[in-house]
């Protein structure tokens, strides 16, 4: 408990005198501080849900909550014990996160950033919303395991949180939609737009030879052997625009037979079998394991694969489908790729202080 | 927007259509529509532009309706199967987000920061030597690729938003004029100069289009 009273001094500075704190949910606030998400040069513009607009109360409320393993059925997980800003909010180089009682999952922790220009999450997509996202692993029993009423109840029960949903949402009042879009608002300042790739689109910083090679083999197309065309990596259909992905669900030749169907068992379609969704290939260099399992370890085996490990079959990408055998790059190549994606790492966001853990600093 | 092959229905997914030269199928046709202009009376254009993304793979009409047209008598109609040059190099997140340009929708149509989109794409499956199933993935691009589909000789008298059908049929895609043969080095293009694939689907496609009629 001494964590709570020592960050009332922290968030002190934020704090807006109110009418006596008598524990009472009808206790009422000031209105919360609009907060200005800035945007990135070459990024879209911000994308913001409409019912629930940024404050300084809100996101400060849903960085505790974040950081808290409050949220876990017995108290020992929180959503970063799986999401480490170190490793791009990936879970700390693991394969496959385990839940508070030792369950491991079947799918790789994603990361978090730039989460405002998704319009589905998780690998297949079940969740439409960031929303309606962020409560899913609470309560799922190989997660954190809690049960929704438990959290609020012990959320309620505490001065520290029920001064800090009455600052973000005027009263102390504890429940599950303010508990979602509180860790939605602090998500969506999880931007990553300032990479050593992005300060050279501006002048501000120059690609080496080798990133830049790998640059132009990301951007062109795959040509067949034979063509008599220059070769390319192919990377753009699927991991293009500023973004880094499409935001689609493709099927990106990993098996030929599928233990694990993907968007499949979301839309219930059977040309969606095995296809998962197209991550963001900003601070790749951060998220090891990579793909939805984890099972390649290293960027290198991940191009190995496009280059050499493609396997068929009825709903592989169409671009993947014609590249046959794979990209047939060579040694140089496979390395001036590597070396291009990590000019994706922004040290900027994961080093950012708005996103450390508040219980630690 | 109706597709077909050789005039009949065209189904996406498993079911196979003779080009004359494969047996293909298909999984993913998508293409923008753009510069919409009416022919008036006196054989002057009126240009109503606005850009469209057609996509196969979603249930949607068939038909393309175009808002904010000034009311009148018109006789002829045409539009670009592309995009027309400055908004091809435009900068793509400059666009509002929920726009047919924007990264957010048309991220998947663009190629890069600077080469712009693809115009359309056309993309499935193929017999390849051997009766073996291989990809195939046609992606048109670069200002110079872009076809004009214009309709003449239809009196339009418009009151109110413009719905138009066009047919794009496949089979003419594939051999109408220039029969394409699939094999591993003609089963993709991404329009480099010089693509030979790329200008046989060029000419192809400006005969694939047929007019099917408005609705007001």
């Amino acid at each position: 408990m001494g964590r709570y009273y020592s960050i009332v001094f922290l968030f002190s500075f934020f704090f807006v005198a109110c009418k006596k704190d008598n524990g009472s949910p009808t206790k009422v606030y000031p209105a919360p501080t609009s907060y200005n998400l800035a945007p990135l040069p070459l990024f879209p513009a911000n994308n913001l849900p409409a019912n629930n607009p940024l404050t300084v109360e809100g996101i400060e409320l849903g960085r505790a909550l974040f950081y808290d393993p409050i949220l876990s059925g017995n108290n020992t997980q929180s959503c970063a014990s799986c999401h480490n800003s170190s490793y791009g909010f990936t879970d700390n180089g693991r394969q496959f996160s385990q839940g508070i009682t030792g369950q491991t999952g079947t799918r790789n922790s994603m990361p978090l950033f730039n989460l405002q220009w998704n319009n589905r999450f998780f690998w297949d997509g079940r969740s439409s919303s960031l929303q309606s996202q962020v409560l899913i692993p609470i309560e799922d029993p190989i997660e954190m395991h809690e049960q929704l009423p438990n959290a609020i109840q012990e959320l309620q029960a505490l001065p520290f949180y029920r001064e800090r949903f009455g600052r973000a949402f005027g009263d102390e009042k504890v429940d599950a939609s303010r508990i979602a879009k509180a860790l939605e608002q602090f998500l969506l300042i999880h931007v990553s737009g300032r990479s050593k790739f992005d300060l050279s689109m501006t002048g501000l910083a120059q690609l080496s030879p080798s990133e830049q090679r790998g640059l132009d083999l990301f951007r062109a197309e795959f040509s067949p052997p034979g063509s008599g065309r220059p070769a390319g990596a192919d990377c753009f259909h699927c991991h293009g625009t500023v973004l880094f992905t499409n935001n689609q669900f493709l099927n990106n030749g990993l098996d030929s037979v599928f233990t694990d169907i993907g968007f499949q068992r979301v839309t219930g379609s059977a040309s969606d079998r095995g296809k998962f969704k197209v991550p963001s290939l900003r601070n790749v260099e951060l998220t090891a394991p990579y793909m939805h399992d984890g099972r390649f370890s290293t960027l290198e085996e991940v191009v190995e694969h496009y280059n050499s490990g493609i396997k068929s079959s009825p709903t592989l990408d169409p671009n993947m489908k014609s590249q046959g055998s794979g990209l047939g790059l060579n040694p140089q190549q496979k390395a001036d790729l590597v070396a291009f994606l990590k000019t994706l790492t922004d040290t900027s966001y994961v080093n950012n202080p708005m996103l450390q853990n508040p219980f630690e600093n | 927007m109706n597709y077909t092959f050789d005039n009949g229905t065209l189904e996406f997914g498993e079911q196979l259509f003779n080009t004359g030269a494969n047996m293909v199928s298909f999984s993913n046709i998508q293409y923008y529509i753009s510069g919409l202009e009416l022919r008036k009376a006196d054989g002057s254009w009126q240009n109503i532009g606005g850009h469209h993304l057609i996509q196969s793979t979603k249930t949607g009409p068939a038909l393309i309706t175009f808002n904010n047209i000034p009311k009148g008598q018109y006789d002829g109609i045409r539009f670009l199967i592309g995009v027309d040059s400055l908004s091809n190099h435009a900068d793509p997140a400059l666009w509002p987000n929920d726009h047919p340009l924007s990264v957010l929708v048309g991220g998947v149509m663009h190629w890069s920061w600077n080469s712009g989109y693809i115009f359309i794409k056309v993309e499935g499956d193929y017999d390849d030597v051997g009766g073996a199933r291989a990809g195939f993935s046609y992606h048109l691009g670069r200002d110079d690729l872009k076809v004009r589909v214009e309709h003449l000789g239809t009196t339009i008298n418009l009151n109110s938003p413009l719905k138009v059908g066009f047919n794009f049929d496949l089979k003419s895609f594939f051999s109408n004029p220039n029969v394409l043969r699939i094999v591993p080095t003609t089963s993709s293009t991404h329009s480099s100069v010089g693509d030979t694939v790329a200008t046989i689907l060029h000419q192809n496609l400006q005969e694939s289009f047929s007019w099917a009629g408005i609705i007001q």
